[in-house]
């Protein structure tokens, strides 16, 4: 009986996964910031937008971490599009992009629409940042910040997990009442920028 | 008398240059490739049609430590607009002037973009991306934003820099390449009446070839 119950426990926990870019309960958004000697200077929860915008800074200490998420930047968008593979066929990228809802929207939309977003005093970046929001994948801009847009995030026990598509576990943030600081996976604390700071 | 003698000279000189340099046009089209094959750069290709000059490298790189001064060149021309101009730290008024000096038109851009022919739903965004940057001034390598993995874009060395829509000016026997008017240019060259030829300022000649290589991005 105890087995049973275990089985359904697993097995409701299984299917409690959160759908690509939703956000959840997790309770933290704005700008976090460290003062600690380490790679991530910042990260910045937008709900509206459902994006994690990361800076970096000079430091030693978890600079593997970077390199990391550079590499996932730099490689992802070509698994999200499935055709730097030859070998597959037009119809196992549509059953791809249909698994993970890339039909849904039409990057020409998205470049019309971010047209009519278009401020006089913008900048190159910054027409990337509005595009980088409305594009599922990890953006990287420069070697000092990256965005990920539409990640999943989901709550595991006392934990805060980001998931994106098929790349498991991101980033894990200490589950806490107070949402003013931030704890990583790693001890690093980062504590909420408020307005006027 | 000698004042008279200074006025005439002076005219003259100025009868003699300014013809000259008004009547110049950078008239180079199509593709010029050395055979030298010591130099990294194996050429370049002049597209008036789109503004846009492309610096073609050898496909092997050289080894030899004479030409490291001729692969900088490269890296420089890639790193040529940050090191000249940093937007960020331009307040909002001076962007805005930036842009309309320069032409700018991200609209524009954004746009021409869309309803591009190159651009579809199943191609990466990096190389909407890209086409994005092909219609504002600017200096591209396509190694350096992973371009180089794009599916229109693979077949090319990752090195190939792109100068795009740049200014070309004529300064004494030079054609000067340069962006947004910074004074130090990115490319010279001798300014030749025989456009089979054109010599770069470290004096390498590249000869016009009569297939164009294919750079329709």
């Amino acid at each position: 009986m105890f087995g049973l119950v275990l089985l359904l426990i697993i097995t409701l926990n299984g299917l409690t996964t959160h759908a690509q870019g939703d956000f959840g309960d997790f309770p933290y958004e704005g700008t976090y910031v460290t003062t600690e000697d380490y790679v991530i200077k910042s990260f910045t929860f937008d709900h509206e937008a459902r994006t994690i915008s990361i800076t970096f800074q000079s430091s030693e200490k978890g600079i593997d971490r970077m390199n990391k998420l550079i590499n996932l930047g730099n490689n992802n968008n070509l698994l999200l599009s499935a055709v730097i593979d030859p070998s597959i066929t037009s119809q196992q990228i549509e059953d791809t992009r249909s698994a993970w809802n890339f039909t849904e929207y039409s990057l020409s939309d998205i470049y019309l629409e971010t047209a009519e977003k278009v401020e006089p005093w913008m900048t190159d970046y910054d027409i990337q940042q509005l595009l980088s929001k409305r594009i599922s994948g990890i953006h990287t801009f420069s070697h000092n910040d990256m965005m990920i847009t539409h990640p999943a995030i989901q709550k595991s026990q006392d934990l805060w997990i980001v998931n994106f598509f098929n790349i498991d576990r991101i980033f894990r943030f200490e589950a806490d009442e107070d949402i003013d600081t931030l704890v990583d996976d790693f001890g690093i604390t980062y504590e909420l920028v408020k307005e006027g700071e | 008398m000698r004042k008279t003698i200074y006025f005439i000279l002076i005219i003259s000189l100025l009868l003699i240059n300014v013809p000259l340099t008004h009547a110049q046009e950078f008239e180079y089209e199509g593709t010029y490739l050395t055979t030298d094959q010591t130099q990294h750069i194996e050429g370049f290709h002049f597209d008036q049609v789109k503004n846009r000059i492309i610096i073609i490298p050898q496909e092997i790189t050289p080894t030899n430590h004479e030409s490291m001064m001729n692969m900088m060149r490269i890296y420089n021309a890639q790193r040529y607009v940050n090191e000249h101009i940093d937007l960020t730290a331009m307040t909002k008024e001076e962007v805005t002037a930036f842009n309309e000096e320069h032409d700018i038109n991200y609209q524009k851009a954004l746009r021409t973009v869309a309803h591009s022919d190159k651009a579809n739903d199943t191609l990466d965004y990096s190389y909407w991306d890209f086409l994005f940057l092909m219609e504002i001034p600017g200096v591209h390598t396509l190694g350096s934003i992973r371009f180089m993995n794009i599916e229109p874009l693979i077949s090319y060395p990752i090195n190939t820099t792109i100068i795009n829509q740049p200014d070309i000016h004529f300064n004494q026997d030079l054609w000067e390449v340069s962006l947004f008017d910074i004074k130090t240019p990115i490319l010279r060259f001798e300014a030749g009446t025989n456009t089979q030829y054109i010599k770069d300022d470290y004096g390498i000649l590249y000869e016009k070839q009569d297939l164009d290589l294919d750079f329709d991005f």
